[in-house]
């Protein structure tokens, strides 16, 4: 027996390219990361292998990332695949130019049509003047006729004709049809693998990926799946049975040509920030100086200050990043001169450089800031800084960039969206065609925060059989595509910014958002490249210090800024008020897990703000830090350090890390790290979630602390709270910025609440708290809250002078279904004594829908008495006529008021909150909460005391930190109610645990300081006694 | 009383507690994952309509969710229908679950409106189904208070009214729209409604609003589209003598086949299926259902499909009564073509199989299906006959052997391989490993084209043969 098939004997010294090649980046079509194909390639000898995902380099940083790191002999090249009806063809880039000519081509195509698409046009292939060409035949001869006298035209001496062997139906007569098409065309063959898969037993999990992409289920698709395993990367060997021999020689001959390199990539800053007569160096000093003149007076900061700050130049001199503190203080420069509030934060935001270029208003001499700390020498990691705005006025900085670079030089990086698991089962489980209830069933009762059971055993938990059939299929598939990329997507504020055209640096695509664009590449790949990108991020709380500045301004006469509430030192009263918790509206210390912790840490400096932020977060509590740390800050433990080397990190804890910079100099100083390994361990915490890769550090951490004569105890509590961090790492950097804005907003709380209240009502959504909530705050502490009125109301709530008092008015923005638009006409008509009868609001044109919008909030109530007569008028079809324009008066009311019952349900579904009814305290009334203790009672009740409330679920909170409890806040008529949830006591009652609006709880009383819980037991929904009540609880957040 | 209103609530979920007693059930919308209806079982555990499948789930792990079958409950309703027609005239379908019944007619016929409503309620006995009914002085009335709960049957004018008023508007006909309105004015009920002044109303809302309290007052009359009993073909014949091999049935049963062919030509249809009864005296009645594919109407081709059932039939006793009903109806567009081919026509495919099917039960005949999996055990499937899916016209075709094995049987012959290899593999997910084969066309020493595959061990086995 013999095969037909011409194939060149097997070979043991055979070489070869690989050089069409899709990753997991050819969405749902490539089954293997960019990674995982690097690196097979290269152990089965591979010369070199081009990545060359459809319309994209979006793979290719991570392929050339793995090649360094893991110092693979594989020569990475860059391409593209790209389809046109009749036309399958692979581009190469042989050099610089021909990869800019690349990226133009992909910009182009991608730019034609929507996001996550892409249009090729013949004009893109003509106008080639560099990449190199693989053209694969489509076997149909009048198109190839076609396409081959065009693209031989075009690409004159860079065109092959790529040869495919997977062993397909009736391939011989293809391998013969492209002899003959080379031939015609003289055109050299070359070997191709048409790779999607690193190994073959991916072949499931691409035919799934087909099945998603296609839409229909596995078993339906027949031969639309790939017949066989082929399409992976595949031993030298077997290349050379399958191959002509000289069709191999050809691939390393043309891999031979390509020679660019990622590294070739030089980032070049605009250059227009400095003026032309000096050197960047020198123009940012000039700024430098002036800044400090104007943040320490006239006579310059200290000598101390003076030298950090010539060290830090020096470092950045030497780093080569003036241009990026540059265009960072160009940025807040027009934030400033436009009056948008911003604050800078991250590694390089808190040096004094940032302080005097005024990016961020962290004195320096509060903190004790070492610039090392933040930017490193050793640890080779770029600097970064975040800027946050105002988050209402954002737009207009990114505008401001957009119109100052255009849109060819600026751009946003992208953000990879992976598979999740949730996703993950949802789309493989379809594409296995399990049924999609069933699927939802399991999606809905997963629990991810689940720290025992694994989602395998949770899924067969819920009846799903996973040890065979679909159920295995099932569990295998999504535990594979776990962290495949799916679609990118726009990083929230991260723009690049360059010299030339962006284009010719990487692909630009189309976002999502309209008018947005976003490039080809991520974070982490710009990080891999060392092209830098500055973060304009938006933040709620900027916007309602702003407006709270306005309010003082405008009705106090005092100027307030940052820079100078920090300036007056901490104050007593302010941090008294913070050890109490009364924080609601405050700055990042308002969750109900700060909240508990307020009391027990008790901040009462800048620096004690600074480690409370950073202190309730999954990494310091995973590692069980928190109770070491509140001992040795009251003075129960001594504060001791195992070595010399920790104390230099962890002194200004107390000898506990907090702070993701910590743990990381600890695994230098106490594992023995190096700088690279270091900043490996830091970028694996960011990924940690995507690629669990944090796993290699492990033993490496606690072996390297054991042998240097650290505890095992204390190396596994700092690898757990590595993990922490991995979830939701929180660095000092970010904390320290954020302590400021905490501490203004509370200031700002403590001195002129009103203004305080109404500018935080007039930034919402921001924030943890629901207007309700800031409402019934405002209210606790003595503040009077007018409802809203057609009349008195502004848009916006307001600040008013009300019998002799400051005082909140609502504002007709307030009322939920009124657009911006309708409500400047109404203002703008409004007669200047104030509308009298309702037909007068119809004749303006409004339309039916925002009519009952302003009933519903019963603003009318001045004009009819009540919601339901309001509605009565408006309905009137009449009135709308022009002979009842002159209307003075409306008839007496024909209908019932409403009872107290329907007003206030009314408030809840058209405001979101009643002024003048609490659904518990009308349900006290009536007798239905009888022995129920009020929030404000409970500080009296006895420790360990059997107590029953009641109260409004506003929020159900399953934190990571804590297994199977679940935190609820109830709110009575007098406050809130802490209730703790074992997970025994919520399995057992689902029901009200799960779906109460309204519940009350009868459970025993816990007090720890001065934190008061309510430990559950058992359950009562009491929501059928007001069953309409919208819901309002965040829960799971 | 003059109307009366039959609501059936829950008929599906009535009729599956038939099947699955003591049973927690709901039924769910299979696109929005939402709860439709719940059972008694279910409500107790605290699951309700509306919620999602995934709160129910957790609330009540046996629940046992069901999808929505219109057409099941539409044919229950029929059913309904039928059954009360037999002692009820003016009867009307509300569907999806509600029976309408004019009263007042038949009131003549039964001595008080208690003896006809107890011969209802007998009729209504032994079925699984819950109900509410409600008399009104018009169809909306007793419709409105039967779907408030409101059991209202011997009610004075007056009584009524004081009911009706308190009826919630959610439960009426309204608009939905409208019931959202007048509610948000406070008026939730029927009476408050009724007391606002008509021209204010008018003033106000649509004219559906004030046609439906028209309509409900009893100002404008509106008549129902009453129920007409279905066309059925359903004969009975008891015989004079008793018949004791199954062949002489035929005899008997030509006259009802011609009164068949008569009664279908008249309505222009074809049957589908003959469901004949065989009454014996001590053995249960013995059913046997003769299916036509395409629908019959003659009565001849009939008597050919019964003789070849009764040939093979073996009577446990003598028959002496027998029963013959048609069902599954089909319009007869065979537009009566060729008039002038008067005999010996060929038989079509479907009588072919029809005759088939009768001679061989349902079972045996099967035809088969391609699935078009490049996996050749995979490849075609057998299906019965019966459940025949449509052919996909747009099927790629490959050069595949006409012939195959189910199971490929070991190359014992020596072959020239001609071309490939076409390699196919398959996973298998118990081991996680790759089935391997890579195909050729071989042929034999005689000249035989046969398709031949090898496996990663070197093994050559026989897949089938071209022709």
């Amino acid at each position: 027996m013999s095969e037909t098939s011409a194939a060149a004997p097997p070979s043991e010294a055979v070489a070869y390219a690989e050089l069409f090649c899709r990753s997991n980046f050819s969405f749902l079509q490539g089954a293997s990361s960019p990674e995982e194909l690097v690196s097979t390639a290269a152990a089965l000898g591979y010369q070199a292998l081009a990545l060359t995902d459809e319309c994209s380099v979006a793979g290719v940083v991570r392929a050339h990332r793995q090649i360094k790191r893991q110092q693979l002999p594989l020569k990475l090249i860059i391409g593209s695949y790209f389809q046109l009806p009749g036309l399958s063809l692979v581009l190469l880039c042989p050099d610089r130019q021909a990869y800019a000519e690349l990226c133009r081509i992909i910009t182009n195509a991608r730019r034609r049509a929507e996001k996550g698409h892409y249009q090729l046009e013949e004009w893109d292939l003509r106008s080639s003047k560099h990449c190199l060409a693989l053209w694969l035949p489509q076997g149909e001869a009048e198109v190839d006729q076609y396409w081959g006298q065009l693209l031989s035209r075009h690409f004159s001496g860079r065109l092959h004709l790529a040869l495919v062997r997977q062993l397909r139906y009736r391939e011989a007569r293809y391998l013969a049809y492209c002899q003959t098409l080379a031939h015609d065309f003289a055109l050299p063959q070359l070997a191709v693998g048409a790779v999607l898969m690193h190994q073959r037993e991916r072949l499931a999990l691409q035919q799934t990926l087909t099945a998603i992409r296609l839409k229909t289920p596995v078993q339906q698709l027949g031969r639309q799946l790939l017949s066989n395993a082929e399409a992976c990367l595949r031993p030298l060997s077997k290349l050379a049975k399958l191959y002509p021999a000289a069709a191999l020689a050809q691939s390393v001959t043309l891999a031979a040509a390509c020679q660019f390199s990622l590294d070739e990539l030089r980032y070049e800053y605009p250059s227009e920030l400095v003026p032309s007569d000096l050197s960047a160096s020198q123009y940012l000093q000039q700024l430098v100086q002036a800044g400090a003149r104007q943040r320490f007076g006239t006579a310059g900061p200290a000598a101390s200050i003076q030298a950090l700050i010539n060290k830090e130049l020096a470092l950045i001199a030497e780093l080569r990043y003036e241009y990026f503190f540059l265009t960072i203080y160009d940025l807040v420069q027009f934030a400033k001169a436009r009056g948008i509030l911003y604050q800078g934060r991250g590694s390089a935001a808190n040096s004094v450089v940032c302080y005097c270029l005024e990016i961020t208003a962290v004195d320096p001499r509060q903190i004790n800031v070492l610039f090392e700390r933040f930017l490193s020498r050793e640890r080779q990691e770029p600097p970064d800084i975040d800027v946050d705005f105002e988050h209402e006025r954002r737009e207009e900085v990114m505008q401001y960039l957009y119109q100052k670079y255009g849109r060819e030089r600026a751009a946003l990086a992208a953000t990879v969206i992976s598979y999740r698991l949730k996703s993950a089962i949802r789309d493989v489980g379809k594409a296995l065609g399990i049924n999609e209830m069933q699927l939802e069933h399991f999606i809905k009762n997963l629990n991810r925060r689940h720290g025992v059971v694994s989602w395998q055993q949770q899924l067969s938990q819920l009846g799903l059989n996973t040890e065979q059939g679909l159920g295995q299929q099932l569990v295998q598939l999504v535990g594979q595509i776990r962290g495949f990329p799916r679609h990118l997507s726009q990083h929230v504020g991260g723009f690049v910014i360059s010299a030339g055209p962006l284009y010719e640096l990487v692909p630009v695509e189309n976002a999502a958002m309209a008018e947005r664009t976003v490039i080809q590449w991520d974070k982490d790949d710009l990080e891999t490249l060392g092209l830098l990108k500055v973060d304009v991020l938006a933040l709620g709380m900027l916007t309602a210090i702003r407006r709270c500045f306005q309010l003082v301004q405008q009705y106090y006469g005092l100027t307030l800024s940052i820079a100078a509430i920090n300036g007056y030192g901490d104050d007593p009263q302010v941090y008294r008020q913070i050890q109490q918790a009364d924080t609601v509206g405050v700055f990042q210390i308002e969750s109900r897990a700060q909240m508990s912790m307020l009391p027990r840490l008790r901040p009462a400096c800048y620096y004690d703000l600074v480690i409370q932020i950073a202190i309730v977060r999954p990494g310091p509590i995973q590692g069980d830090m928190v109770h070491p740390y509140l001992l040795r800050r009251h003075g129960k433990e001594a504060v001791t350090y195992p070595s010399d080397a920790v104390a230099g990190v962890l002194s200004r804890t107390l000898g506990v890390p907090i702070f993701q910079e910590q743990v990381i100099q600890l695994a230098m100083v106490a594992a023995g790290f190096s700088g690279g390994e270091a900043d490996q361990l830091r970028r694996a915490m960011a990924s940690w979630k995507k690629t669990g890769e944090l796993l290699q550090f492990k033993e490496k951490l606690i072996n390297g602390m054991l042998s240097r004569g650290y505890q095992q105890d204390f190396a596994e509590r700092l690898y757990q709270q590595i993990c922490g961090f991995g979830e939701y790492g929180f660095p000092e950097s970010h904390s320290a910025s954020f302590a400021v804005l905490a501490y203004v907003s509370a200031w700002l709380k403590h001195y002129f609440p009103a203004a305080f209240y109404t500018a935080l009502l007039n930034s919402y959504p921001m924030g943890f708290y629901s207007p309700s909530q800031l409402i019934q705050d405002a209210r606790r502490h003595q503040l009077r809250v007018l409802p809203v009125c057609i009349n008195a109301s502004a848009a916006a709530h307001q600040l008013v002078l009300h019998q002799g008092d400051w005082a909140i008015r609502l504002g007709l923005q307030q009322v939920k279904g009124l657009s911006p638009q309708t409500l400047q006409q109404l203002l703008q008509q409004r007669p200047a004594a104030g509308f009298c009868h309702p037909a007068q609001l119809k004749q303006l044109g409004l339309n039916a829908r925002e009519l009952a919008a302003l009933a519903s909030s019963n603003a009318l109530q001045s004009l009819t008495g009540d919601r339901y007569n309001s509605r009565w008028h408006l309905l009137d079809q009449q009135t709308q006529l022009p002979l009842f324009a002159a209307v003075a008066e409306p008839a007496a009311p024909l209908l019932q008021p409403p009872g107290e019952r329907e007003a206030m349900l009314e408030d809840y579904q058209a405001l979101g909150f009643s002024l003048d009814y609490h659904p518990l305290h009308y349900l006290r009334q009536r007798g239905k909460l009888a022995g129920c203790t009020l929030a404000s009672d409970l500080a009296t009740v006895r420790q360990q005391a059997v107590v029953k409330v009641a109260g409004l679920v506003t929020c159900r909170q399953c934190p990571g930190t804590a297994a199977g409890v679940t935190f609820l806040t109830l709110e009575d008529e007098s406050g809130n109610i802490n209730v703790v949830v074992w997970q025994g006591t919520a399995l057992a009652q689902q029901q009200p645990y799960l779906t109460a609006k309204i519940l009350q709880v009868n459970g025993i009383l816990e007090r720890e300081g001065e934190v008061v819980h309510v430990i559950a037991g058992r359950l009562t929904d009491l929501t059928p006694l007001l069953e309409a009540l919208p819901a309002g609880s965040r829960d799971f957040h | 009383m003059r109307w009366l209103y039959l609501y059936f609530p829950s008929l599906q979920l009535d009729q599956l507690a038939v099947q699955y007693p003591a049973q927690p059930m709901a039924l769910a919308c299979p696109k929005r994952h939402q709860l439709l209806g719940v059972n008694a079982l279910a409500a107790a555990a605290g699951v309700k309509v509306g919620q999602s499948v995934a709160t129910a789930v957790l609330l009540c792990r046996e629940l046992q969710l069901f999808s929505p079958e219109p057409a099941r409950v539409k044919q229950q309703l029929q059913q309904l229908a039928e059954r009360l027609y037999q002692v009820t005239a003016d009867l009307a379908l509300q569907p999806p679950d509600a029976l309408l019944i004019r009263v007042s007619s038949m009131l003549k016929l039964y001595p008080d409106p208690a003896r006809y409503w107890q011969h209802l309620q007998l009729q209504l006995a032994d079925c699984p189904y819950q109900y509410l009914a409600a008399a009104g002085q018009t169809p909306l009335a007793a419709k409105l208070l039967a779907r408030s709960g409101q059991a209202a049957l011997y009610l004075t004018p007056a009584a009524e009214q004081a009911k009706l008023a308190l009826c919630p508007l959610t439960a009426s006909d309204l608009p939905a729209a409208s019931i959202e309105q007048l509610a948000r004015l406070g008026i939730r009920q029927l009476g408050p409604l009724l007391a606002l002044p008509a021209a204010e109303l008018a003033r106000r809302f649509s004219q559906d609003v004030l046609q439906y309290l028209a309509a409900l007052t009893g100002r404008v009359l509106q008549l129902p589209q009453f129920y007409r009993p279905r066309l059925q073909f359903n004969r009975e014949l008891q015989l004079h003598y008793e018949i004791t091999e199954s062949p002489q049935l035929l005899k008997p049963l030509q006259p009802l086949l011609q009164q068949l062919q008569q009664f279908l030509r008249r309505a222009n249809l074809l049957c589908q299926c003959l469901q004949l009864t065989l009454q014996f005296r001590q053995h249960s009645p013995l059913p046997l259902q003769i299916r036509a594919r395409a629908g019959e109407a003659c009565a001849a081709n009939w008597q050919q499909l019964l003789s070849l059932h009764l040939a093979q039939l073996q009577l446990p006793e003598p028959v002496y009564a027998l029963q013959l009903a048609a069902t599954d109806y089909v319009p007869d567009q065979r537009a009566s073509c060729n008039l002038l081919a008067q005999r010996s026509q060929p038989l079509s495919k479907a009588q072919l199989l029809s005759m088939l099917v009768a001679r061989l039960g349902e079972k045996a005949v099967v035809t088969p299906v391609l699935s078009l999996s490049h996996w050749p055990e995979a490849e075609s499937s057998v299906s019965a006959v019966a459940a025949l899916p449509a052919l996909n016209a747009a099927l790629c075709y490959q050069l595949r052997p006409i012939l195959q094995l189910p199971k490929a049987l070991p190359l014992t012959e020596a072959v020239t391989l001609l071309s490939g290899a076409e390699r196919l593999e398959q996973l298998c997910w118990q081991s996680g490993t790759l089935l391997q084969r890579d195909y050729y066309l071989a042929r034999t020493e005689q000249g035989q084209l046969w398709w031949v595959y090898r496996t990663p061990q070197q093994q050559w086995y026989l897949q089938g043969w071209f022709s």
